[in-house]
């Protein structure tokens, strides 16, 4: 059988015998046609549309503009238990420098309310909860090298100034305990602990050893919560008793009123001094006029108990203060006291605070 | 001010010869505006080509392997137009421009796919980058811009940037590098897309020695504060140049 | 004489009046024997017409070389040749770095039957759409001249057809006679104008220009350019330059095998999808019921040799009863008359008894009736159970659950601009412009997994393969239906005057948290967060210095969403270097073109 052709054969030719010159006029149409449709082709794509390829260049910003993404801090890493690892905003309130080198925290930080704080100090809740007790934040720290030292810390928030400066002057153990006022707070330390109170907050810093490490680290947690809670200006006249006449907070009490037994003598802080039963009272008025008045009321009212021992030999009747003295009779304590109130120490040291206190003193009989 | 640039370097004919064949590598990684300062300017990139063939060069060529699709990068960055305008020709990549590359000492890239049809009889190379901020490596320029010649599956890299980035500082030496520094992406890099990510820093860097091009770009003209990325003193553990930008001989000019 | 006087000769007789008797037909043919010649006649049985040939001058000139060379047919191949070119031009500059401004889904604008059905089903007349009137009035006047003066599909079809075709003689023309299988093209063409009548087109399954576009585009385009580049020809011979890598696409193989199929089928039947499978064909042979030209055969010249069917392209019995809906216009059966029977002529209306003519004087019949069928041959029975099962397959289509919102598929990813899923399926044509001209390679026909026999061959994002680019719109300028929605780089982004809307969303990223390298495997990575293209960028970093398990400090950046501004553009997910199964991947969640698929409450930020 032959072989079959792969293509056409191609032979193929036209058997119709007439032409015409009409179909030549029409394939010369379609040729205008097609010319004509190559050149709207050519034309069109000449003509781009100028939004499919670039956007306009001013139209750029606003976007990012309007949006400020925050900026994450890169966490570092830190080797579990080390210093650094503990550092954080929940040691709050605490500071985070009190892990330090060489300490690290025996127990995570606990939060005791009202309710609970029994189970914390079962005993001496009541204690706190009459000075006004609100939280308290406590944590164990303990040494990493040398082992077996450790200081708990407890930090208690009692709600004001008074409360927590009550609180500390009720727990000083030793009246002679030397108590340190300095800027907003007052702070004493003992052989393995440390006690302060700032603003509101009372902290107690209870060293387990009588240790030198201890005691830096008191040291050092005393400074760092010092820089660290926040202050309140102290009571005017703890300023008077401890700053200046260097008394243990602990003689210091406060009348809210009826001091002497007086109605009018209210918003009174005495103190008992050192050496006797002398006790001095200290109240802060408003203008001078009032004091003055305030004063006067006084000498009326210890004209009926005793007799007037002197004037305190200030100078100059000085503005808003008033200071009495009164003291068991006894001669010794009399003059004593008398020779203290009216030396100039407490007057020097006060010029320029504004004015001075007028004082006065007056025997009790 | 290019070729002020240049001529603090020593000078175009320092570098070129007549006849030479050159390659200039801009970063055209995405197909942004030349406006967003993700690419290298166009205008500049023009300004070096007209500089190199005044120079005598008997072939000038521009490429680039970019992230995104190649055509539309060359022609929305401007540079396709101005490369075209000044007499280079465009390589754009295709799946048969690549080859094997040995870079004997390079730890990542020992053998690796490299864009290499362009190079075919190139004789010199000269590197022109912008300035970009970069999550992953801190800032991206000079030595950067040389990742745009690899092929692959170079997106493994970024698992080991630092040393992807020396190993590219040793992988080309360029005869010489511009930083350019007449918009610098500050954030949102590489990528940019907006206006307000940009600043127009108003400097231009020549320099043989692009690691401490770079390190004068990190710390000067993006104003990172704190040390250099790892990758320039990797460069430098290698012998590959000097990050401390003030120890290379460096001349200033001020322009206008 | 022998016909005893009756044949109406005239010789002594008067002539006969056309009665349109056999008697006066016989008186005719004898009188005309008379002057003309012999026949033989035989002396019993019915008479052989003969019919005298007319002289010179009627029809045509016995014509110059160079008319005969530039005969009609001639100008017919010029037209087919250069849309063909045409049509391969639109494809070679749908790209980016050539497409300017030019009209390159032009043949899918002016095609009718999309014009047509994309009215019927949304009710529009989407952007170019009116340009099929420049097919449509000629067509009504022509006849189906489209089908071999300017379809490209046809030209592929004929060109390979004609090119291995090796019959001779009888069976050329055995295999061009009508055939009922052909009535299939009408079937088809109701099914799908009764589907978009109710809301899903699917004419681009078996429309000649849709199914041209989408095989080029997906099967012939990456096979010329694979064997270009191996080749190592020049860049200028590719179809889509630039292109990093070699553009794939799900189901070339199907595609291909397909077009295969079709052109092969030539070799067994001329024409093979033209004449049996086209819609458009189909459409343009309804409207060619009025044309008011047509082929005419002159029974008086016509010897019933049946040479004219051995070329006819169309199968439309030019030799009998000229089916008017399947004519091609083609003029191969005038180049194939010997007798110069066939002629292309104005007939505003068929003639509907035997006209006489005058032939030296005598009386002769020039036409009889019955030399065309007007409509196509479609009884009124199938045509009733054609329109049945197109009013079934709607629900059996509409029901299946990847077009449906409930459960739809999550790669289903649309290009940006496309309008919401159900007005899509009235719209897309499955034309694949749009995935011609992604100069990424990230469009791709769906299979049926992801959207169904609806779905098929529309385009869908696949991001391991490309990636949506930020700058780029194109696919929204080449779709002719308004499947994409024309749109601008401004749009696209939510710039000036969009700034209210935002930018466009196709999707959100996701990660995938366990396939991370920094989240799960302690490797520094973050390709991802580098290579976001908005600004800022969607994707931010957690970053953190870690002990790795063999004791080496790395900084981590462990990559996180910002769905307010992540577009879904997906080069995240092409991007990240796990490659199998990647830990960051684009979902069809979070769009903005509908509310069924969105994510967030709040709209996104401007």
């Amino acid at each position: 059988m032959p072989e079959e052709p792969v293509f056409n054969t191609f032979r193929r030719q036209p058997l119709r015998p007439f032409f015409s010159l009409r179909e030549f006029q029409i394939g010369l149409g379609t040729l205008v046609v097609l010319v004509a449709a190559a050149g709207w082709v050519v034309w069109r794509g000449a003509h781009p549309d100028p939004t499919l390829f670039a956007v306009d260049d001013q139209l750029l910003s606003g976007k990012g503009g309007t949006i400020t993404v925050y900026e994450r801090p890169v966490a570092p890493w830190v080797e579990p238990g080390s210093a650094a690892s503990s550092a954080g905003p929940r040691l709050d309130p605490f500071p985070a420098t009190v892990v330090s080198p060489g300490w690290r925290l025996s127990a995570p930080p606990q939060m005791f309310d009202e309710g609970n704080l029994y189970s914390k100090i079962d005993g001496r809740e009541t204690f706190y909860k009459s000075y006004g007790f609100k939280k308290l934040h406590c944590l164990s720290l303990s040494t990493t090298e040398p082992a077996g030292l450790g200081i708990d810390l407890e930090l208690f928030d009692l709600g004001s100034v008074q409360n927590a400066l009550g609180a500390l002057s009720a727990e000083i153990s030793d009246p002679a305990t030397v108590v340190t006022l300095s800027g907003q707070s007052l702070w004493y330390v003992t052989r393995n602990g440390g006690f302060l109170a700032q603003g509101r907050y009372y902290a107690r810093l209870l060293g387990s050893d009588d240790h030198e490490t201890v005691r830096q680290k008191i040291a050092g947690l005393r400074d760092a919560l010092l820089a660290s809670l926040p202050g309140e200006s102290l009571p005017w006249a703890y300023e008077l008793f401890v700053g200046r006449l260097r008394l243990s907070p602990s003689r210091i009490q406060y009348f809210a009123e009826n001091a002497f037994s007086h109605g009018f003598a209210n918003d009174f802080y005495a103190a008992g001094l050192p050496g006797g039963d002398a006790e001095l009272f200290v109240s802060r008025r408003a203008s001078d006029a009032a004091a003055r008045e305030l004063a006067d009321k006084l000498a009326e009212g210890f004209a009926a108990y005793g007799q007037r021992v002197g004037d305190g030999g200030a100078a100059d009747r000085r503005g808003r203060s008033i200071m009495a003295g009164a003291a068991r009779p006894g001669r010794r304590t009399r003059q004593t006291a008398a020779a203290d109130v009216s030396a100039e120490r407490f007057s020097g040291r006060t010029a320029g605070r504004g004015e001075d206190a007028r004082h006065r003193a007056r025997r009790a009989a | 001010m290019l070729r002020m640039a240049i001529g603090a370097i020593g000078g175009l004919s320092h570098f070129i010869r007549p006849g030479d064949v050159v390659l200039i590598k801009p970063n055209v990684a995405f197909d942004r505006a030349p406006k967003l300062g993700a690419t290298t300017s166009p205008d500049m990139l023009g300004a070096l080509i007209r500089l190199v063939r005044a120079a005598g060069a008997a072939e000038v060529r521009a490429a680039d392997n970019p992230i995104e699709s190649p055509e539309t990068c060359f022609a929305k960055s401007g540079i396709a137009a101005a490369a075209r305008a000044n007499g280079a020709q465009v390589f754009l990549p295709s799946p048969t421009s690549f080859e094997m590359l040995e870079v004997p000492g390079a730890k990542l890239i020992a053998r690796w796919p490299f864009f290499y049809r362009p190079f075919r009889g190139v004789t010199k190379v000269i590197g022109i980058a912008p300035i970009k901020d970069h999550n992953l490596c801190s800032a991206s320029m000079c030595t950067n811009n040389w990742y745009g010649l690899l092929g692959g599956r170079r997106n493994q890299f970024h698992q080991d940037i630092h040393n992807i980035v020396a190993d590219l500082a040793l992988m080309m030496r360029p005869t010489f590098v511009i930083l350019d520094g007449s918009r610098i992406l500050m954030k949102n890099g590489p990528t940019g897309g907006d206006l307000s990510d940009v600043v127009h820093g108003r400097t231009l860097i020549a320099a043989t020695d692009q690691v401490a091009a770079d390190a004068f770009g990190y710390s000067q003209l993006l104003g990172r504060k704190g040390d250099l990325p790892q990758y320039l003193h990797n460069a430098h553990a290698r012998g590959l140049g000097e990050p401390d930008w003030r120890n290379v001989a460096m001349q200033e000019e001020q322009v206008g | 004489m022998s016909c005893g006087g009756n044949c109406g000769c005239g010789n002594g007789k008067k002539p006969a009046a056309a009665t349109g008797s056999a008697d006066a037909a016989f008186d005719l043919l004898n009188r005309l024997k008379s002057e003309a010649g012999t026949v033989a006649t035989p002396s019993s049985g019915p008479p052989t017409i003969y019919f005298a040939k007319e002289p010179k001058g009627a029809h045509g000139v016995k014509a110059p070389g160079w008319l005969r060379g530039l005969r009609i047919t001639r100008w017919r191949v010029i037209s087919q040749a250069f849309f063909f070119a045409a049509f391969l031009f639109f494809i070679f500059t749908t790209w980016f770095s050539r497409l300017k401004g030019n009209p390159v889904s032009a043949f899918l604008e002016v095609d009718p039957l999309v014009g047509l059905a994309t009215a019927i089903s949304t009710h529009t007349v989407y952007r170019h759409l009116v340009w099929s009137l420049w097919l449509i009035i000629p067509t009504l006047v022509l006849g189906r001249w489209f089908c071999n003066w300017m379809c490209p599909y046809s030209t592929l079809h004929q060109f390979f057809g004609w090119l291995f075709n090796t019959r001779r003689n009888l069976d050329k023309v055995a295999i061009n006679r009508y055939r009922s299988i052909f009535q299939l093209k009408y079937i088809i063409l109701i099914v799908f104008i009764v589907l978009a009548a109710f809301g899903s087109l699917q004419i681009g399954l078996l429309d000649p220009i849709c199914i041209m576009y989408r095989t080029f585009t997906t099967a012939i385009a990456p096979a010329s350019d694979l064997a270009v580049e191996q080749a190592g020809g020049s860049a200028a011979w590719l179809f889509k330059p630039g292109s990093p890598h070699q553009r794939i696409f799900y189901g070339a193989w199907f595609v291909g095998l397909v077009i295969l199929f079709l052109v092969g089928m030539n070799l067994v039947i001329p024409r093979f999808f033209c004449r049996v499978l086209c819609a458009l064909g189909a459409l343009l042979g309804v409207l060619s019921r009025f044309a008011l030209w047509r082929i005419d055969r002159d029974v008086t010249r016509c010897t019933d040799c049946n040479l004219c069917v051995s070329h006819c392209e169309g199968a439309s019995d030019p030799h009998t009863a000229l089916r008017k809906s399947e004519c091609f216009v083609c003029f191969n059966c005038i180049d194939d008359c010997p007798e110069d029977a066939l002629s292309f002529r104005f007939m505003p209306v068929k003639k509907p008894q035997p006209v006489e003519g005058q032939l030296h004087g005598r009386p002769v019949i020039t036409q009889i009736l019955e030399t065309e069928a007007p409509w196509p041959a479609l009884s009124r029975r199938r045509l009733l159970l054609t329109g049945v099962l197109g009013v079934l397959a709607y629900p059996f289509l509409r029901l299946s659950a990847a077009v449906n919102s409930k459960a739809f598929s999550r790669k289903a990813i649309r290009p940006p601009g496309t309008v919401a899923e159900n007005e899509f399926l009235e719209r897309c044509i499955k034309c694949d412009q749009c995935i011609n001209v992604c100069p990424t390679n990230v469009l791709q026909p769906a299979t049926l997994t992801q959207g169904g026999l609806e779905g098929l061959w529309t385009p869908v994002m696949d991001m391991r393969i490309g990636f949506c680019q930020l700058n780029c719109v194109l696919c929204s300028e080449v779709c002719p239906t308004g499947a994409i929605q024309k749109i601008s780089i401004e749009k696209k982004l939510g710039l000036g005057q969009h700034t209210a809307d935002g930018p466009i969303s196709v999707g959100t990223a996701f990660f995938n948290q366990g396939r991370c390298l920094p989240w799960a495997m302690e490797t520094p990575c973050v390709v991802c967060e580098e290579v976001c293209p908005v600004s800022p960028k969607a994707i931010g970093t957690y970053d953190e210095q870690l002990k790795r398990w063999d004791g080496t400090i790395v900084l981590l950046n462990k990559p996180y969403m910002r769905p307010e501004l992540c577009i879904g553009c997906g080069i995240c997910e092409h991007e990240c270097p796990v490659a199998d199964d990647r830990a960051v991947y684009v979902t069809a969640v979070g769009e903005t073109r509908s509310k069924d698929r969105s994510l967030l409450l709040r709209s996104r930020q401007t």
